[in-house]
């Protein structure tokens, strides 16, 4: 069942989203070579804490800190700890809060200083599928027509996109239903309605898409080893398009 | 953070008369629902359509699965097989 969201229970994901917009941002700024994937952890904890949001991902199913820090060939949920970064690298960091009950969800990959221009436009090519996903997160669309934009974007630009991970309905829950595939035929699955609020999660291979997950029973790799890129937003399906929870100010999507 | 379901996924029912019952997934569908079989009882040919909610989801990932499906040749003793595996490695842990 997906639950559809009140006006009211819209405006709190708002707020949950945009204190996880804020943690994304600051998060990006301190990418940089030298700076460890846990540091960058104890940073995004202390901002929720002071914000007065709770860490969303810290102890879901058992996973040990409040971001996931996922670099290079790692596709999600990677945990931070002592690694540094280094110039030339790129990070995927996915960032959850829970505010007055409610779930934020975002994800950006960050280059570390310079990347090679093929690295450049895997990012460019993931960030461009997530907006074409939400533009179609309209009233009337089937749930597959996200799905259908994305993979179609994607592999226009000879990526691949990740199929063992789905985007997913978020509210009280940081998963609910309707789970969101990257791939597949448009039309299919319920039609999109006012109140629907979606996590919307590109994860896009610059080779193939088979994946593996390591014995930390967690991070997720590419089996190929070649790099991949997230982009993820919140979104809230309303009667005038796209509303884009996540999003740092006002922006209604396409 | 992303939600792990894909095709050759480890699921239980946990409702309805298979209650119990293991299966694997065969197909994603956008929404609540994916399709299982078994290779079995359950063909791949006829996979159930079941609700998320109903099904128990496991971690355990049989790859060769999707492999086949995504080429159109999946077979009921490629899915027996590989549902056989995962319950066993699933009982050694």
């Amino acid at each position: 069942m997906i639950v559809l969201k009140s006006d009211d229970e819209v405006r709190v994901m708002r707020r949950a989203g945009r204190v996880v917009a804020e943690a994304l941002q600051r998060l990006g700024e301190r990418v940089a070579p030298g700076i460890t994937t846990g540091e960058l952890d104890r940073f995004a904890e202390d901002f929720f804490r002071r914000r007065g949001a709770i860490p969303a991902f810290k102890g879901y199913n058992g996973f040990p800190a409040s971001i996931c820090t996922s670099l290079n060939e790692q596709v999600v949920h990677g945990i931070p700890g002592p690694r540094t970064l280094k110039a030339g690298e790129i990070i995927s960091i996915d960032v959850g809060a829970v505010v007055d009950g409610f779930y934020g969800d975002a994800a950006a990959t960050f280059p570390v200083g310079q990347v090679e221009p093929e690295v450049e436009r895997l990012l460019a090519t993931t960030r461009e599928a997530l907006a074409r996903g939400i533009a179609q997160a309209r009233v009337g669309n089937r749930l597959s027509d996200i799905s259908h934009a994305i993979q179609t974007w994607v592999e226009a630009h000879g990526f691949s996109v990740v199929r063992e991970y789905v985007g997913h309905g978020i509210g009280r829950a940081m998963h609910e239903a309707p789970a969101i595939p990257n791939y597949g035929p448009p039309g299919r699955g319920p039609r999109l309605k006012p109140g629907m609020t979606l996590a919307i999660e590109p994860m896009v291979n610059a080779g193939g898409c088979e994946v593996v997950t390591k014995d930390d029973h967690w991070t997720v790799v590419t089996a190929d080893g070649e790099w991949s890129a997230h982009f993820e937003h919140t979104v809230a399906v309303t009667a005038d398009g796209p509303l884009i929870l996540t999003a740092l100010e006002e922006e209604a999507a396409g | 953070m992303s939600e792990g379901i894909a095709v050759g996924q480890l699921v239980r029912s946990r409702a309805g008369r298979d209650r119990g019952r293991a299966y694997l997934v065969v197909e994603v569908l956008p929404g609540s629902f994916v399709r299982v079989a078994d290779g079995a009882g359950r063909r791949v040919a006829a996979a159930k359509r079941k609700n998320l909610r109903h099904l128990i989801v496991h971690r355990a990932v049989a790859a060769e699965i999707a492999e086949q499906a995504a080429l159109g040749k999946l077979s009921d003793e490629q899915v027996r097989q590989a549902l056989q595996r995962l319950l066993a490695e699933a009982e050694r842990v």
